[in-house]
């Protein structure tokens, strides 16, 4: 990933809580774990996937879904893991995605709940920044502390602080048709 | 990885966090589920079909988009590493619950 400066790494307030601890432990750890990502240049695809592919998540899904199930099977997947990519693939595609509870394994049943929260309106806008700041190297734990409000769960822009982001519609998406495969 | 994820639900459920750390644990437990897909899905593309779209925005469709992360995904390699990818963060929600939370 791109170095940061010393003043970029460091959060702007230390974490106090044993919650706020772990989520920071865990963070850092998903930071430090990456694959190395990809050049800025490919900041116009994500762009263009954004803007192009916006609103039109259960149609992604529904494309990637019989691939993933596909391979999930022949890896011999259990389906949480592979509910998780598929979600990924089309969330961090830029495009919005609501965590259904038919499509969550049983094991992701209580983290679909705060995952659903965590969607709530604006959350998109969010993702999409806290997704390019991962490709940049810019460290997600401070996009999140800058952008995510803690009450409300709508974030702001990354300058003003104070000023609310905008609400954006939410796409269900209907369950597949008899799930995914797997359940190791 | 499945049943990790399930047991480490169950301690968290079971512990004296109120509800609202535990909603906070979750989303955080989510999101570092799925940080770890994108960028191992970037490692993994055919590097001409995603030049081609980075050169070409309009080219980006959802026929396109879905094709390139199929082509990625189609031989279970990338997914692999995905997958134990999430099953280190697992272990490190684990380590950090013994930690943070060592008799719950």
């Amino acid at each position: 990933m791109a170095e940061d400066t010393a003043d970029q790494l460091k959060p702007e307030v230390e974490p106090t809580s044993r919650v706020e601890r772990i989520g920071t432990g865990i963070v850092k750890f998903v930071e430090n774990q990456l694959p190395p990502a990809h050049a800025k240049r490919y900041m116009r695809f994500y762009d263009a996937v954004q803007s192009n592919l916006g609103g039109k998540a259960l149609e992604i899904s529904n494309k990637l879904q019989p691939t993933i199930a596909k391979v999930a099977q022949l890896a011999g997947w259990g389906t949480t893991v592979a509910e998780v990519a598929l979600t990924a693939a089309a969330l961090y595609g830029g495009v919005q995605l609501v965590l259904h509870p038919e499509l969550i394994g049983a094991g992701l049943g209580v983290v679909k709940a705060a995952g659903v929260a965590a969607l709530a309106a604006g959350e998109r806008a969010f993702r999409y920044v806290a997704f390019k700041a991962q490709v940049l190297g810019t460290r997600v734990e401070n996009v999140w502390d800058k952008l995510i409000h803690p009450d409300q769960g709508i974030p702001r822009g990354p300058n003003r602080p104070d000023m609310p982001g905008v609400p954006m519609p939410i796409i269900p998406v209907e369950p597949a048709p008899g799930g995914l495969p797997g359940g190791k | 990885m499945e049943d990790k994820l399930r047991a480490i639900v169950t301690r968290i459920e079971a512990s004296t966090l109120s509800q609202e750390d535990k909603d906070e644990l979750y989303r955080t437990i989510s999101e570092g589920l799925q940080a770890t897909v994108w960028p191992v899905l970037l490692k993994y593309m055919p590097k001409e079909e995603l030049e081609d779209l980075s050169k070409n925005p309009g080219k980006v469709t959802v026929e396109s988009y879905a094709k390139l992360i199929e082509d990625t995904i189609k031989d279970g390699v990338a997914l692999k590493e995905i997958e134990g990818l999430m099953v280190e963060v697992l272990h490190e929600v684990d380590a950090a619950l013994d930690k943070e939370m060592p008799h719950e």
